[in-house]
């Protein structure tokens, strides 16, 4: 008889996560660089090892500090313990020539237990990023104001006119 | 001739007592603000973060204090905004100092004082550090307290100035954010389907059951995932996977190019299922694909949709092997993953 074996390890994978969702806005037309922290928390009792990527569009403009790291074991569920941490920074290079637009994209964190086995099991866990790259404020004023600055310029355009004219003739 | 008496000299003396005396509390590198960035996850010991970018306050007396003083701190309880959360209690602060000469063992505030100090010299400074163990599962919002000094010692005079009292009120402060803490515990019932003869799952043979009594060495019982206890949001859950590649030794059939698959994906040998037990299978069934994405979103059952925190989901795990699968051991992986009520996954 041909058999075929399959089985799924007996290891635990657990992650913990926030915030889930970044929503960055900056103008347009100025190299900015801003840096946000990501927590990565480790719930279960044994060592966990995580593993970061980015997707969608925004990965051009993002850099994640550290990519992949360890956690201690932590406490378990239930216990009421708090959870050994990792602060992951996020720093986004956002260029000046960008159109303004919206970036969306995941800071995906996935764990897989660190002993594999033939199956492996994995959870996941992602932080969504909207990148919003507006347009620069532009001044508006009353008309009353406008009208008035117009009003102003033709009376010093015309002054200066009436003074060359006397000295001309003067 | 008489002879004059010498003036007499009269004089007094003049006495000055000086009374032990406290003049003001000063306190510098506050208020007392565990919130970086956004803000803080629930379960986790945070400290002090801005003011002066240290842990600590730092405390001492103005310059008329003539005397070594003692100091204690109370606090309030750190009070929801939006009224939505629970009140994180001021025993959930620890303090210590520094600069200290009899330093006290770092302890937990409480509404009552709490002594952190003893016989500060009267120009000295003490700093003091704080933490925050935020509760498992603390609802996301922004949370105020209040806390106070209170300065004494055992050389006042009494009366004014025999003891000081400072008051920062919504002078403690933490901002805590959504958070998601997500478990899949195979550990419970590891999905082993141990060995199959190729054709289980066809012509009208049933597919082999890692979730059934007698199958498997934890057959009988679910494999769980769980929305933990310090989530402190509702989660939807989500499966995608690979093909199931040839693991083997190289004496397998299915070792060395070409490798031969088992293929997950629109071919369905692997399927799972949110059957409440082994008994009601199959009451819902879904075959793993290559992605969350794959419409319709993958692991999109109702019982797998706002999920509260401290809560487990069952699923329940079936394979059928084509009949010309080569003999061998094959492998691949399994990811869940969890995102925030009514998020695409």
């Amino acid at each position: 008889m041909v058999l075929v074996s399959i089985c799924l390890v007996s290891t635990v994978s657990a992650i913990g996560l926030g915030p889930l969702k970044l929503d960055i806005t900056v103008n347009k037309g100025k190299e900015t660089e801003l840096v946000e922290y990501i927590g990565v928390l480790n719930p279960e009792p044994n060592p966990i090892h995580v593993t970061a990527s980015v997707t969608g569009p925004i990965a051009e403009f993002i850099t994640v500090d550290p990519q992949e790291f360890d956690l201690p074991a932590g406490p378990g569920i239930g216990t009421g313990e708090p959870r050994p941490a990792q602060d992951v920074k996020v720093i986004f290079n956002i260029p000046r020539e960008l159109p303004a637009e919206r970036y969306t994209g995941e800071i995906v964190f996935t764990q897989r237990p660190v002993e594999g086995g033939v199956l492996g099991t994995a959870v996941q866990l992602g932080v969504k990023v909207n990148l919003n790259i507006g347009e620069i404020a532009k001044a508006e004023f009353p008309l009353y104001v406008t009208m008035m600055t117009i009003v102003l310029v033709i009376a010093l355009i015309a002054s200066i006119i009436v003074v060359n004219v006397r000295r001309f003739y003067g | 001739m008489t002879a004059q008496a010498a003036p007499a000299i009269e004089g007094t003396t003049a006495n000055v007592t000086i009374s032990g005396y406290l003049e003001y509390i000063n306190v510098m590198c506050n208020p007392v603000n565990f919130t970086a960035g956004n803000g803080r996850q629930p379960g986790r010991e945070v400290e002090k973060i801005n003011a002066c970018d240290q842990g600590y306050i730092t405390i001492s007396m103005s310059e008329s204090t003539n005397i070594a003083w003692d100091v204690y701190i109370n606090a309030s309880d750190l009070i929801s905004a939006s009224g939505y959360g629970t009140n994180i209690p001021p025993s959930q602060m620890e303090v210590w100092t520094v600069g200290c000469s009899l330093e006290l063992q770092p302890a937990n505030l409480d509404y009552g004082l709490t002594k952190i100090c003893t016989n500060i010299a009267r120009d000295s400074s003490i700093d003091v550090y704080f933490n925050l163990t935020i509760p498992i599962g603390q609802y996301n919002d922004t949370y105020d307290g209040d806390f106070w000094i209170y300065v004494n010692s055992t050389y006042a005079s009494p009366g004014e100035g025999s003891n000081r009292t400072w008051y920062g009120p919504d002078n403690t402060t933490v901002t805590i954010i959504p958070y998601v803490e997500f478990w899949w515990n195979p550990a419970t019932i590891p999905i082993d389907f141990t060995a199959l003869t190729p054709g289980t799952g066809f012509g009208g043979t049933p597919s082999a059951n890692a979730t059934k009594p007698a199958v498997g060495p934890n057959g009988g019982f679910p494999a769980n995932m769980t929305n933990g206890d310090n989530t402190n949001i509702y989660i939807d859950i989500y499966i995608m996977g690979t093909d199931l590649t040839c693991n083997g030794p190289p004496a397998d059939a299915c070792w060395g190019p070409p490798i031969f698959n088992i293929s997950v994906g629109q071919n369905g040998n692997l399927t799972y299922s949110n059957a409440s037990s082994d008994v009601t299978w199959p009451d819902a069934i879904k075959f793993v694909d290559y992605s969350y994405q794959a419409p319709p979103y993958q692991g999109d059952f109702v019982n797998w949709n706002h999920v509260p925190n401290y809560t487990d989901v069952s699923s329940f795990w079936n394979i059928s092997i084509h009949p010309d699968t080569l003999q061998g051991s094959y492998g691949g992986d399994i990811t869940a993953k969890a995102v925030d009520q009514g998020e695409a996954p």
